[in-house]
């Protein structure tokens, strides 16, 4: 309930910042996971 | 770099101008209704919006133009990507600022990955060189900011925007003591961070050793952020403190427009000439908000947004010379 009221006031007007956030993590997974399966780092 | 890994740079390069993209619909879609979020740490306003929208753009297109120096350069490891998503977010962070602990935060997390990113060919002395030397400048700039804030905080009691100018508003005397000196540490800070003169010494340097695309970054997004934040400094909180800051700015201004022009006419490198083209820049800009009035505000804004797309034009012909080897 609180979550959901955070959200609602007060990441509803950040949701860019999220999003880029979000994206940005993903990057990191996916270029650090590409890097490991090339160079065969288990 | 393995082979194989150049794939991935496209891909993840694709990945984060689709995010930037998707970030953009949703603050269009965003109502611009002035309001203030995280207990009044951060505050959306038409000023705020309008400036992540150009930071985003401002993104999109040096990323795009990006992507094809990185594959073909092969030094860049495709979490590099993640680096500029983050120092985006942090220059967005910094434009909703409305507490100065916030926009220290936002100033550090976008200033943190343009160290990394200064950096990043590591074959390269001269990156590396310029990652530190720009390092060094933000560690100072970073200290002074900082010291500037908790001066700020001992006077006005509080590190709100609002707060420190009701404050200002209801006793001027206090400011003598030591809010003035704070406000001095706080604006030479951020000239360092727009590179305006006296405090540009390090810009054409770490313009140089920079990979052009990150080069290409530097010059471009973070003006509209660190320009937005100044506006909100001293035409929102200080600006009952208009006679001590607005001399500074003219002087700094005028000192800046004059220096880059006669120090970028011994330039031989292209890189090092758009460097002191920035430095002449932030000199215009700042005359803007010397103005002290929201005119000159609302002109600096009109200048960022054609600054961002001439800035972006003429960093691709410079990857593209980069690409050719031409830049030298």
């Amino acid at each position: 309930m609180r979550l959901g009221l955070l959200f609602e006031d007060h990441l509803m007007g950040l949701m860019p910042e999220v999003v880029l956030s979000i994206a940005a993590f993903a990057t990191l997974l996916i270029g650090t996971w590409t890097r490991r399966r090339v160079e065969g780092v288990s | 770099m393995a082979p194989g890994i150049g794939g991935a740079v496209p891909a993840t390069g694709a990945l984060a101008v689709a995010a930037l993209a998707i970030a953009f619909v949703i603050l269009a879609m965003t109502p611009w209704t002035p309001a203030e979020l995280l207990h009044g740490a951060l505050r959306i306003d038409a000023l705020s919006q309008g400036a992540k929208g150009l930071i985003l753009l401002a993104s999109i297109g040096v990323i795009a133009l990006s992507i094809e120096s990185f594959r073909r350069d092969a030094f860049l490891p495709a979490e590099g990507w993640a680096l500029f998503l983050l120092s985006a977010l942090g220059l967005m962070i910094l434009v909703s600022a409305q507490e100065m602990l916030t926009l220290y935060l936002g100033l550090e997390l976008s200033s943190f990955c343009f160290y990394i990113l200064a950096a990043l060919k590591r074959t390269s002395g001269f990156s590396t060189e310029a990652g530190l030397k720009y390092f060094m400048v933000g560690a100072l700039a970073s200290g002074l900011l900082l010291f500037g804030i908790v001066l700020l905080y001992a006077v006005a009691g509080s590190t709100r925007l609002d707060a420190i100018g009701a404050t200002l508003a209801a006793s001027p005397d206090v400011w003598s003591n030591g809010g003035a000196v704070g406000l001095l540490f706080v604006m030479s800070a951020l000239f360092f961070k727009v590179a305006a003169a006296p405090f540009h010494l390090w810009v054409a340097d770490v313009y140089e050793g920079a990979p052009t695309p990150v080069a290409a970054f530097f010059a471009v997004v973070p003006k509209v952020a660190i320009f937005v934040a100044f506006a909100r400094i001293t035409l929102g909180a200080f600006h009952g403190l208009l006679p001590l800051w607005q001399p500074l700015l003219a002087i700094v201004s005028g000192l800046s427009m004059i220096v880059a022009a006669f120090a970028a006419l011994r330039q031989t490198k292209i890189k090092r000439l758009l460097a002191y083209s920035a430095i002449g820049h932030a000199g215009y800009l700042l005359m803007g908000l010397a103005c002290g009035t929201v005119e000159g505000v609302a002109a600096v804004f009109v200048y960022l947004a054609v600054y961002v797309i001439t800035g972006m034009l003429l960093w691709g012909i410079v990857m593209t010379c980069d690409r050719w080897q031409w830049t030298d």
